[in-house]
Protein backbone atom coordinates (compact mmCIF):
# COMPACT_ATOMS: atom_id res chain seq x y z
CA UNK A 1 0.00 0.00 0.00
CA UNK A 2 0.87 3.48 -1.03
CA UNK A 3 0.76 6.54 1.88
CA UNK A 4 -2.32 7.61 0.04
CA UNK A 5 -3.78 4.44 0.68
CA UNK A 6 -2.93 4.33 4.49
CA UNK A 7 -4.31 7.91 4.65
CA UNK A 8 -7.51 7.09 2.77
CA UNK A 9 -7.85 4.00 4.40
CA UNK A 10 -7.33 5.56 7.69
CA UNK A 11 -10.47 8.13 7.02
CA UNK A 12 -12.28 4.91 5.79
CA UNK A 13 -11.87 3.25 9.52
CA UNK A 14 -13.54 6.28 10.99
CA UNK A 15 -16.76 6.53 8.94
CA UNK A 16 -17.02 3.05 8.62
CA UNK A 17 -16.57 1.81 12.74
CA UNK A 18 -19.51 0.54 14.10
CA UNK A 19 -22.56 2.39 13.75
CA UNK A 20 -24.49 3.45 17.02
CA UNK A 21 -27.72 4.93 16.23
CA UNK A 22 -27.06 4.95 12.47
CA UNK A 23 -23.86 7.13 13.39
CA UNK A 24 -20.35 5.86 13.03
CA UNK A 25 -19.46 5.61 16.59
CA UNK A 26 -15.72 7.23 16.05
CA UNK A 27 -17.70 10.32 15.16
CA UNK A 28 -20.41 10.46 17.58
CA UNK A 29 -17.68 9.83 20.25
CA UNK A 30 -16.13 12.80 18.63
CA UNK A 31 -18.99 14.87 18.92
CA UNK A 32 -19.40 14.21 22.89
CA UNK A 33 -15.79 14.87 23.47
CA UNK A 34 -16.21 18.27 22.01
CA UNK A 35 -19.09 19.09 23.60
CA UNK A 36 -17.61 17.71 27.11
CA UNK A 37 -14.48 19.82 25.71
CA UNK A 38 -16.29 23.08 25.30
CA UNK A 39 -18.14 22.61 28.48
CA UNK A 40 -14.57 22.38 30.67
CA UNK A 41 -13.27 24.98 28.79
CA UNK A 42 -15.79 27.23 29.26
CA UNK A 43 -15.85 26.74 33.00
CA UNK A 44 -13.21 28.34 34.98
CA UNK A 45 -10.96 26.19 37.15
CA UNK A 46 -11.47 23.19 34.48
CA UNK A 47 -9.04 22.37 31.76
CA UNK A 48 -8.63 20.35 28.68
CA UNK A 49 -6.02 17.87 30.45
CA UNK A 50 -7.50 17.32 33.56
CA UNK A 51 -11.27 16.46 31.52
CA UNK A 52 -8.91 14.19 29.23
CA UNK A 53 -7.13 12.40 32.75
CA UNK A 54 -10.17 11.80 33.84
CA UNK A 55 -12.42 10.58 30.91
CA UNK A 56 -9.42 8.36 29.99
CA UNK A 57 -9.72 5.68 32.65
CA UNK A 58 -13.86 5.40 31.88
CA UNK A 59 -12.89 5.13 28.78
CA UNK A 60 -10.71 2.65 28.79
CA UNK A 61 -12.76 0.55 31.00
CA UNK A 62 -15.81 0.64 28.40
CA UNK A 63 -13.90 0.20 25.58
CA UNK A 64 -10.62 -1.36 27.23
CA UNK A 65 -7.32 -2.18 25.44
CA UNK A 66 -8.81 -3.51 22.02
CA UNK A 67 -8.08 -2.28 18.23
CA UNK A 68 -11.56 -1.39 18.03
CA UNK A 69 -11.18 0.42 21.00
CA UNK A 70 -8.51 3.17 19.42
CA UNK A 71 -10.71 5.22 17.63
CA UNK A 72 -13.37 5.97 19.61
CA UNK A 73 -11.15 6.58 22.80
CA UNK A 74 -8.92 8.98 20.95
CA UNK A 75 -11.62 10.57 18.99
CA UNK A 76 -13.13 11.49 22.80
CA UNK A 77 -9.89 12.24 23.82
CA UNK A 78 -9.28 15.03 20.47
CA UNK A 79 -12.90 16.27 20.76
CA UNK A 80 -11.95 17.16 24.67
CA UNK A 81 -9.11 18.81 23.47
CA UNK A 82 -10.46 20.90 20.41
CA UNK A 83 -13.43 21.96 22.66
CA UNK A 84 -11.68 22.98 25.82
CA UNK A 85 -9.75 25.58 23.61
CA UNK A 86 -12.92 26.82 21.89
CA UNK A 87 -14.57 26.77 24.88
CA UNK A 88 -11.65 28.89 26.68
CA UNK A 89 -13.00 31.81 25.08
CA UNK A 90 -15.68 32.36 26.49
CA UNK A 91 -15.46 33.11 30.51
CA UNK A 92 -12.38 35.25 29.10
CA UNK A 93 -14.45 37.45 27.17
CA UNK A 94 -17.49 37.09 29.68
CA UNK A 95 -15.89 36.80 32.47
CA UNK A 96 -11.91 38.14 32.66
CA UNK A 97 -11.53 35.03 33.82
CA UNK A 98 -9.12 32.70 31.17
CA UNK A 99 -11.14 29.13 31.02
CA UNK A 100 -7.50 27.54 29.81
CA UNK A 101 -4.32 29.31 30.17
CA UNK A 102 -3.82 29.83 26.40
CA UNK A 103 -7.01 31.99 26.41
CA UNK A 104 -5.51 34.76 28.95
CA UNK A 105 -4.49 36.80 26.03
CA UNK A 106 -8.01 36.40 25.07
CA UNK A 107 -9.27 38.38 28.11
CA UNK A 108 -7.28 41.60 27.17
CA UNK A 109 -9.38 42.57 23.82
CA UNK A 110 -12.51 40.29 24.56
CA UNK A 111 -12.94 41.51 28.25
CA UNK A 112 -13.31 45.37 26.70
CA UNK A 113 -15.38 44.24 23.83
CA UNK A 114 -17.67 42.48 26.37
CA UNK A 115 -17.85 45.86 28.48
CA UNK A 116 -18.74 47.93 25.80
CA UNK A 117 -21.92 45.50 25.14
CA UNK A 118 -20.39 43.41 22.17
CA UNK A 119 -20.04 40.32 23.97
CA UNK A 120 -21.66 38.67 21.18
CA UNK A 121 -19.97 39.49 18.43
CA UNK A 122 -16.34 38.97 20.71
CA UNK A 123 -17.50 35.40 21.08
CA UNK A 124 -18.71 35.04 17.39
CA UNK A 125 -14.92 36.30 16.73
CA UNK A 126 -13.35 33.86 18.86
CA UNK A 127 -15.04 30.59 17.66
CA UNK A 128 -14.55 31.61 13.94
CA UNK A 129 -10.89 32.24 14.32
CA UNK A 130 -10.65 29.23 16.46
CA UNK A 131 -12.50 27.01 14.46
CA UNK A 132 -10.67 28.11 11.46
CA UNK A 133 -7.03 27.98 13.24
CA UNK A 134 -7.79 24.81 13.85
CA UNK A 135 -9.24 23.69 10.47
CA UNK A 136 -5.56 24.89 9.04
CA UNK A 137 -3.45 22.94 11.34
CA UNK A 138 -5.71 19.16 11.20
CA UNK A 139 -4.69 19.90 7.23
CA UNK A 140 -1.54 20.43 7.91
CA UNK A 141 -1.50 17.50 10.61
CA UNK A 142 -3.19 15.23 7.73
CA UNK A 143 -0.36 15.99 4.90
CA UNK A 144 2.64 15.93 7.08
CA UNK A 145 2.21 13.32 9.60
CA UNK A 146 2.02 10.12 7.33
CA UNK A 147 4.96 11.37 5.89
CA UNK A 148 6.68 11.87 8.93
CA UNK A 149 6.22 8.53 10.47
CA UNK A 150 7.22 6.72 7.73
CA UNK A 151 10.50 8.51 7.19
CA UNK A 152 10.88 7.87 10.86
CA UNK A 153 10.00 4.11 10.80
CA UNK A 154 12.04 3.19 7.77
CA UNK A 155 15.31 5.19 8.63
CA UNK A 156 15.56 5.57 12.28
CA UNK A 157 17.27 2.98 13.98
CA UNK A 158 17.96 2.76 17.99
CA UNK A 159 20.69 5.43 17.88
CA UNK A 160 18.34 7.94 16.32
CA UNK A 161 15.22 6.52 18.46
CA UNK A 162 17.88 7.88 21.54
CA UNK A 163 18.22 11.07 20.49
CA UNK A 164 14.56 11.47 19.63
CA UNK A 165 13.77 10.83 23.82
CA UNK A 166 16.71 13.29 24.84
CA UNK A 167 15.39 15.98 22.52
CA UNK A 168 11.78 15.34 24.18
CA UNK A 169 13.08 15.90 27.40
CA UNK A 170 15.68 18.68 26.06
CA UNK A 171 12.03 19.90 25.63
CA UNK A 172 11.47 20.12 29.10
CA UNK A 173 13.39 23.06 29.07
CA UNK A 174 11.05 25.32 27.24
CA UNK A 175 8.42 24.29 29.86
CA UNK A 176 10.30 24.91 32.84
CA UNK A 177 8.56 27.66 33.68
CA UNK A 178 10.15 30.53 36.36
CA UNK A 179 11.80 28.21 38.90
CA UNK A 180 14.72 26.52 36.87
CA UNK A 181 15.17 24.34 40.14
CA UNK A 182 11.70 23.74 40.74
CA UNK A 183 10.85 22.43 37.02
CA UNK A 184 14.66 20.33 37.65
CA UNK A 185 13.31 18.50 41.11
CA UNK A 186 10.06 17.97 39.33
CA UNK A 187 11.58 16.08 36.44
CA UNK A 188 13.62 14.23 38.91
CA UNK A 189 10.50 13.01 40.60
CA UNK A 190 8.91 12.22 37.14
CA UNK A 191 12.12 10.12 35.96
CA UNK A 192 11.68 8.42 39.54
CA UNK A 193 8.03 7.77 39.05
CA UNK A 194 9.28 6.09 35.99
CA UNK A 195 11.81 3.79 36.52
CA UNK A 196 9.80 1.95 39.93
CA UNK A 197 9.80 -1.47 38.62
CA UNK A 198 11.09 -0.93 35.70
CA UNK A 199 14.26 -1.92 35.39
CA UNK A 200 16.34 -4.70 33.29
CA UNK A 201 17.01 -6.61 35.89
CA UNK A 202 14.59 -9.74 37.36
CA UNK A 203 14.45 -7.96 40.79
CA UNK A 204 11.99 -4.98 40.52
CA UNK A 205 13.56 -2.15 41.39
CA UNK A 206 12.56 0.92 43.72
CA UNK A 207 9.34 -1.10 44.61
CA UNK A 208 10.11 -1.31 48.14
CA UNK A 209 9.17 -5.07 48.27
CA UNK A 210 5.37 -3.77 48.22
CA UNK A 211 3.67 -6.31 45.38
CA UNK A 212 1.26 -3.34 44.47
CA UNK A 213 4.16 -1.63 43.19
CA UNK A 214 5.61 -4.67 41.07
CA UNK A 215 4.13 -3.59 38.20
CA UNK A 216 5.13 -0.22 37.87
CA UNK A 217 3.31 3.12 38.83
CA UNK A 218 -0.12 2.97 36.55
CA UNK A 219 0.09 5.95 34.41
CA UNK A 220 -3.72 6.56 34.63
CA UNK A 221 -3.00 6.95 38.42
CA UNK A 222 0.11 8.86 37.71
CA UNK A 223 -1.66 11.40 35.34
CA UNK A 224 -4.77 11.98 37.91
CA UNK A 225 -2.32 12.53 40.84
CA UNK A 226 -0.33 15.22 38.95
CA UNK A 227 -2.89 17.00 37.30
CA UNK A 228 -6.11 16.66 38.99
CA UNK A 229 -4.89 16.84 42.72
CA UNK A 230 -2.16 19.80 42.22
CA UNK A 231 -4.95 21.86 40.60
CA UNK A 232 -7.34 20.91 43.76
CA UNK A 233 -4.78 21.52 46.61
CA UNK A 234 -4.16 24.88 44.64
CA UNK A 235 -7.57 25.88 44.50
CA UNK A 236 -8.28 24.67 47.96
CA UNK A 237 -5.81 26.26 49.02
CA UNK A 238 -6.82 30.22 47.94
CA UNK A 239 -10.33 29.50 48.97
CA UNK A 240 -8.69 28.99 52.62
CA UNK A 241 -6.49 31.66 52.00
CA UNK A 242 -9.32 34.01 50.56
CA UNK A 243 -12.21 33.29 52.24
CA UNK A 244 -14.76 32.55 49.62
CA UNK A 245 -13.99 31.80 45.77
CA UNK A 246 -13.46 34.41 43.72
CA UNK A 247 -16.84 35.82 42.55
CA UNK A 248 -17.13 36.50 38.68
CA UNK A 249 -17.14 40.17 37.54
CA UNK A 250 -19.97 42.12 36.39
CA UNK A 251 -20.54 42.20 32.72
CA UNK A 252 -22.36 44.44 30.79
CA UNK A 253 -25.70 42.22 29.43
CA UNK A 254 -26.89 44.62 27.39
CA UNK A 255 -25.88 43.78 23.83
CA UNK A 256 -25.55 46.33 20.97
CA UNK A 257 -27.32 45.82 18.11
CA UNK A 258 -25.45 43.07 16.11
CA UNK A 259 -22.67 44.38 13.59
CA UNK A 260 -21.33 42.09 10.94
CA UNK A 261 -17.60 40.57 11.51
CA UNK A 262 -15.83 42.59 9.01
CA UNK A 263 -14.12 39.23 8.35
CA UNK A 264 -11.79 40.58 5.29
CA UNK A 265 -10.07 42.74 8.11
CA UNK A 266 -9.75 39.80 10.48
CA UNK A 267 -8.34 37.06 7.86
CA UNK A 268 -5.27 38.44 7.60
CA UNK A 269 -4.52 38.10 11.32
CA UNK A 270 -6.13 34.91 11.22
CA UNK A 271 -3.97 33.55 8.68
CA UNK A 272 -0.60 34.44 10.30
CA UNK A 273 -1.92 33.25 13.60
CA UNK A 274 -2.65 29.76 12.16
CA UNK A 275 0.83 29.52 10.68
CA UNK A 276 2.66 30.54 13.82
CA UNK A 277 0.33 28.14 15.97
CA UNK A 278 0.83 25.30 13.63
CA UNK A 279 4.89 25.89 13.64
CA UNK A 280 4.57 26.14 17.26
CA UNK A 281 2.72 23.01 17.75
CA UNK A 282 5.19 20.78 15.52
CA UNK A 283 7.55 21.30 18.29
CA UNK A 284 7.01 18.56 20.88
CA UNK A 285 6.96 20.22 24.54
CA UNK A 286 5.71 23.83 23.43
CA UNK A 287 2.24 24.69 24.64
CA UNK A 288 -0.24 26.57 23.27
CA UNK A 289 -0.15 29.70 25.36
CA UNK A 290 3.43 30.58 23.78
CA UNK A 291 1.99 30.24 20.25
CA UNK A 292 -1.38 32.32 21.73
CA UNK A 293 1.45 34.49 23.00
CA UNK A 294 3.59 34.85 19.81
CA UNK A 295 0.33 35.27 17.35
CA UNK A 296 -0.92 38.23 19.74
CA UNK A 297 1.78 40.38 19.80
CA UNK A 298 2.92 39.71 16.01
CA UNK A 299 -0.85 41.10 15.67
CA UNK A 300 -0.37 43.94 17.45
CA UNK A 301 2.56 44.96 15.52
CA UNK A 302 1.06 44.65 12.50
CA UNK A 303 -2.12 46.08 13.77
CA UNK A 304 -0.66 49.49 15.27
CA UNK A 305 1.50 50.14 12.15
CA UNK A 306 -1.68 50.03 10.12
CA UNK A 307 -5.05 51.17 12.36
CA UNK A 308 -7.73 53.45 11.14
CA UNK A 309 -7.67 56.67 13.65
CA UNK A 310 -11.12 55.61 15.24
CA UNK A 311 -10.40 51.95 15.48
CA UNK A 312 -9.80 50.69 19.39
CA UNK A 313 -6.67 50.10 20.16
CA UNK A 314 -5.09 46.55 21.15
CA UNK A 315 -6.01 45.46 24.50
CA UNK A 316 -8.53 47.97 24.40
CA UNK A 317 -11.33 45.61 22.90
CA UNK A 318 -10.17 44.82 19.24
CA UNK A 319 -11.64 42.33 17.47
CA UNK A 320 -8.22 41.65 15.89
CA UNK A 321 -6.49 40.32 19.11
CA UNK A 322 -9.33 38.32 19.70
CA UNK A 323 -8.93 36.84 16.17
CA UNK A 324 -4.89 36.31 16.34
CA UNK A 325 -5.17 34.76 20.06
CA UNK A 326 -7.78 32.17 19.16
CA UNK A 327 -6.72 31.44 15.92
CA UNK A 328 -3.10 30.54 17.05
CA UNK A 329 -4.11 28.32 20.67
CA UNK A 330 -6.67 26.62 18.45
CA UNK A 331 -4.01 25.83 15.63
CA UNK A 332 -1.39 24.27 18.29
CA UNK A 333 -3.99 21.53 18.76
CA UNK A 334 -3.61 20.11 15.43
CA UNK A 335 -0.38 20.25 14.81
CA UNK A 336 0.73 18.98 18.32
CA UNK A 337 -0.58 15.58 17.46
CA UNK A 338 2.32 15.85 14.37
CA UNK A 339 5.21 14.39 16.96
CA UNK A 340 2.69 12.99 19.14
CA UNK A 341 1.54 10.49 16.13
CA UNK A 342 4.66 9.99 14.20
CA UNK A 343 7.56 10.54 16.54
CA UNK A 344 5.38 9.16 20.08
CA UNK A 345 6.14 12.14 21.86
CA UNK A 346 3.74 13.62 23.59
CA UNK A 347 3.45 17.08 24.41
CA UNK B 1 18.34 30.99 67.44
CA UNK B 2 15.51 30.18 65.07
CA UNK B 3 15.90 29.68 61.67
CA UNK B 4 13.97 32.03 59.22
CA UNK B 5 13.89 30.14 55.85
CA UNK B 6 11.13 31.25 53.28
CA UNK B 7 8.99 27.86 52.02
CA UNK B 8 10.84 28.03 49.18
CA UNK B 9 13.91 27.17 51.40
CA UNK B 10 12.50 24.46 53.44
CA UNK B 11 10.93 22.78 50.07
CA UNK B 12 14.49 22.91 48.96
CA UNK B 13 16.16 21.22 52.32
CA UNK B 14 13.25 18.68 52.27
CA UNK B 15 14.25 17.78 48.60
CA UNK B 16 18.10 17.51 49.39
CA UNK B 17 17.35 15.22 52.01
CA UNK B 18 14.97 13.47 49.90
CA UNK B 19 17.33 13.26 46.74
CA UNK B 20 20.34 12.06 49.46
CA UNK B 21 18.09 9.49 50.47
CA UNK B 22 17.24 7.96 46.94
CA UNK B 23 21.06 8.31 45.70
CA UNK B 24 22.36 6.95 49.20
CA UNK B 25 20.08 4.63 50.72
CA UNK B 26 16.88 3.60 48.61
CA UNK B 27 18.75 3.03 44.97
CA UNK B 28 21.83 0.77 46.60
CA UNK B 29 19.36 -1.24 48.99
CA UNK B 30 16.17 -1.55 46.45
CA UNK B 31 17.59 -2.67 43.25
CA UNK B 32 20.00 -5.60 42.37
CA UNK B 33 22.55 -4.46 40.21
CA UNK B 34 25.04 -1.35 40.63
CA UNK B 35 25.70 1.79 39.01
CA UNK B 36 27.43 -0.48 36.13
CA UNK B 37 27.95 -4.22 35.67
CA UNK B 38 30.30 -6.11 34.11
CA UNK B 39 28.38 -8.65 31.58
CA UNK B 40 30.85 -10.52 29.16
CA UNK B 41 33.67 -7.97 29.54
CA UNK B 42 31.54 -5.26 28.90
CA UNK B 43 30.42 -2.50 30.92
CA UNK B 44 26.53 -1.99 31.10
CA UNK B 45 24.43 0.25 32.86
CA UNK B 46 23.00 -1.02 35.49
CA UNK B 47 19.61 -0.77 37.09
CA UNK B 48 20.56 1.52 39.85
CA UNK B 49 21.85 3.88 37.41
CA UNK B 50 18.63 5.59 36.46
CA UNK B 51 17.27 6.20 40.05
CA UNK B 52 20.91 7.84 40.58
CA UNK B 53 20.46 10.32 37.74
CA UNK B 54 17.10 11.18 39.02
CA UNK B 55 17.98 11.62 42.47
CA UNK B 56 20.73 13.72 41.26
CA UNK B 57 18.46 15.87 38.92
CA UNK B 58 16.35 16.33 42.30
CA UNK B 59 19.52 17.50 44.09
CA UNK B 60 20.71 20.06 41.40
CA UNK B 61 17.24 21.41 41.23
CA UNK B 62 16.82 21.71 45.21
CA UNK B 63 20.84 23.88 45.00
CA UNK B 64 19.15 26.12 42.75
CA UNK B 65 16.33 26.81 44.89
CA UNK B 66 17.61 27.06 48.23
CA UNK B 67 20.53 29.17 46.62
CA UNK B 68 18.29 31.26 44.93
CA UNK B 69 17.59 34.50 46.79
CA UNK B 70 13.49 33.93 47.10
CA UNK B 71 10.93 36.54 49.22
CA UNK B 72 11.43 37.54 52.30
CA UNK B 73 7.85 35.90 53.83
CA UNK B 74 9.09 33.21 55.93
CA UNK B 75 6.99 30.09 56.93
CA UNK B 76 4.10 31.00 59.14
CA UNK B 77 2.77 28.81 61.65
CA UNK B 78 -0.82 29.22 59.39
CA UNK B 79 1.38 27.56 56.51
CA UNK B 80 2.52 24.60 58.77
CA UNK B 81 -1.00 24.78 60.60
CA UNK B 82 -2.15 23.92 56.70
CA UNK B 83 -0.07 21.36 55.50
CA UNK B 84 -0.33 19.62 58.87
CA UNK B 85 -4.40 19.24 58.79
CA UNK B 86 -4.12 18.47 54.82
CA UNK B 87 -1.78 15.50 55.59
CA UNK B 88 -4.30 14.78 58.66
CA UNK B 89 -7.39 14.53 56.95
CA UNK B 90 -5.69 12.15 53.92
CA UNK B 91 -4.23 9.76 56.10
CA UNK B 92 -7.75 9.75 58.48
CA UNK B 93 -9.85 9.72 55.73
CA UNK B 94 -7.89 6.72 53.88
CA UNK B 95 -7.60 4.81 57.38
CA UNK B 96 -11.59 4.88 57.74
CA UNK B 97 -11.58 3.96 53.96
CA UNK B 98 -9.86 0.79 54.75
CA UNK B 99 -10.84 -0.10 58.41
CA UNK B 100 -14.49 0.68 59.03
CA UNK B 101 -15.67 -2.28 56.72
CA UNK B 102 -13.74 -5.13 58.64
CA UNK B 103 -14.54 -3.21 61.98
CA UNK B 104 -18.17 -2.89 61.15
CA UNK B 105 -17.92 -6.61 60.51
CA UNK B 106 -16.26 -7.74 63.17
CA UNK B 107 -19.12 -8.93 65.27
CA UNK B 108 -19.91 -11.50 62.81
CA UNK B 109 -18.33 -15.16 62.66
CA UNK B 110 -17.11 -14.57 59.16
CA UNK B 111 -15.66 -11.51 59.00
CA UNK B 112 -15.29 -8.59 56.44
CA UNK B 113 -13.74 -10.79 53.57
CA UNK B 114 -16.39 -13.45 52.37
CA UNK B 115 -18.96 -9.96 52.04
CA UNK B 116 -16.64 -7.58 50.47
CA UNK B 117 -18.61 -8.04 47.01
CA UNK B 118 -21.76 -7.86 48.67
CA UNK B 119 -23.86 -5.02 48.67
CA UNK B 120 -24.82 -3.20 51.09
CA UNK B 121 -21.41 -3.96 52.78
CA UNK B 122 -18.78 -3.18 49.94
CA UNK B 123 -20.64 0.24 50.39
CA UNK B 124 -19.05 0.78 53.83
CA UNK B 125 -15.86 1.67 53.67
CA UNK B 126 -15.74 3.68 50.71
CA UNK B 127 -18.86 5.89 51.97
CA UNK B 128 -17.68 6.78 54.90
CA UNK B 129 -13.81 7.50 53.90
CA UNK B 130 -15.44 9.72 50.95
CA UNK B 131 -17.76 11.76 53.33
CA UNK B 132 -14.59 12.16 55.82
CA UNK B 133 -13.05 13.46 53.12
CA UNK B 134 -14.93 15.62 50.94
CA UNK B 135 -16.56 16.74 53.89
CA UNK B 136 -13.53 17.75 55.55
CA UNK B 137 -11.94 19.16 52.76
CA UNK B 138 -14.73 21.84 52.71
CA UNK B 139 -15.10 22.43 55.75
CA UNK B 140 -11.07 22.67 55.74
CA UNK B 141 -11.39 25.27 53.17
CA UNK B 142 -14.25 27.47 54.64
CA UNK B 143 -13.17 27.11 58.32
CA UNK B 144 -16.22 26.19 59.58
CA UNK B 145 -17.39 22.65 60.20
CA UNK B 146 -21.37 22.18 59.05
CA UNK B 147 -23.33 19.24 58.51
CA UNK B 148 -24.23 20.68 54.99
CA UNK B 149 -20.74 20.00 53.99
CA UNK B 150 -20.77 16.27 54.92
CA UNK B 151 -24.42 15.54 53.70
CA UNK B 152 -22.62 17.07 50.12
CA UNK B 153 -19.23 15.04 50.73
CA UNK B 154 -21.50 11.74 51.13
CA UNK B 155 -23.86 12.60 47.71
CA UNK B 156 -20.67 12.90 46.11
CA UNK B 157 -19.07 9.23 47.44
CA UNK B 158 -22.30 7.74 46.48
CA UNK B 159 -22.75 9.09 43.32
CA UNK B 160 -19.34 7.98 42.57
CA UNK B 161 -19.66 4.23 44.23
CA UNK B 162 -23.03 3.91 42.04
CA UNK B 163 -21.26 5.54 38.94
CA UNK B 164 -18.21 2.33 39.01
CA UNK B 165 -20.53 -0.16 40.73
CA UNK B 166 -23.78 -0.15 39.14
CA UNK B 167 -22.16 -0.38 35.21
CA UNK B 168 -19.12 -2.36 35.75
CA UNK B 169 -19.47 -5.51 37.50
CA UNK B 170 -15.55 -6.45 37.10
CA UNK B 171 -14.43 -3.30 39.25
CA UNK B 172 -14.14 -3.55 42.71
CA UNK B 173 -14.66 -0.34 44.60
CA UNK B 174 -11.51 0.27 47.05
CA UNK B 175 -10.83 -0.66 49.55
CA UNK B 176 -12.22 -4.01 48.90
CA UNK B 177 -9.38 -4.98 46.57
CA UNK B 178 -6.64 -5.34 49.17
CA UNK B 179 -8.92 -6.29 51.85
Amino acid sequence: MGVWDHVIAGVLAVFLSDPVLGVPITILMVLGGFLLGITVGATPGLAGPMAMAISLPILISVFGYSNDALLPVLGFLIGIMKGATIGGAVPAILFNTPGTPDAYMTTLDGYPMAQRGEAKRALRVAHFSSASGDTFSDIVLVLCAPFLAILVESYLDLPEKTALLILSLAFIASVIGNSVGKGLISMGLGLLAAMVATGEDFYPRLTLAQPALAEGIPIAAAILGVLILGEVFKALEDIHRNGTSASGTQTARQEAMDRPLGLQKLLPYIGRSAVIGTCIGALPGVGSTLAATLGYTSAKRRYTKGKAADAPDFGKGAPEGIAATEAANSSVSGANLIPVLSLGIGF
Amino acid sequence: MQLRFSPDKWLALFFLAFALFVIFVWAPLDTDTGLVEKVRRKFVVGDAMGPTVAGVFIAIGSLLVFLRSGTAKSLSSENVFWLTALFGLFVLSLVTMRYAGPVALAWTESGYRPLRATAPWHYIGFLLGGTLLVGGLTSLAKRQLSMRDFAVGFATALAIALLYDLPFDDLVLPPNGDV
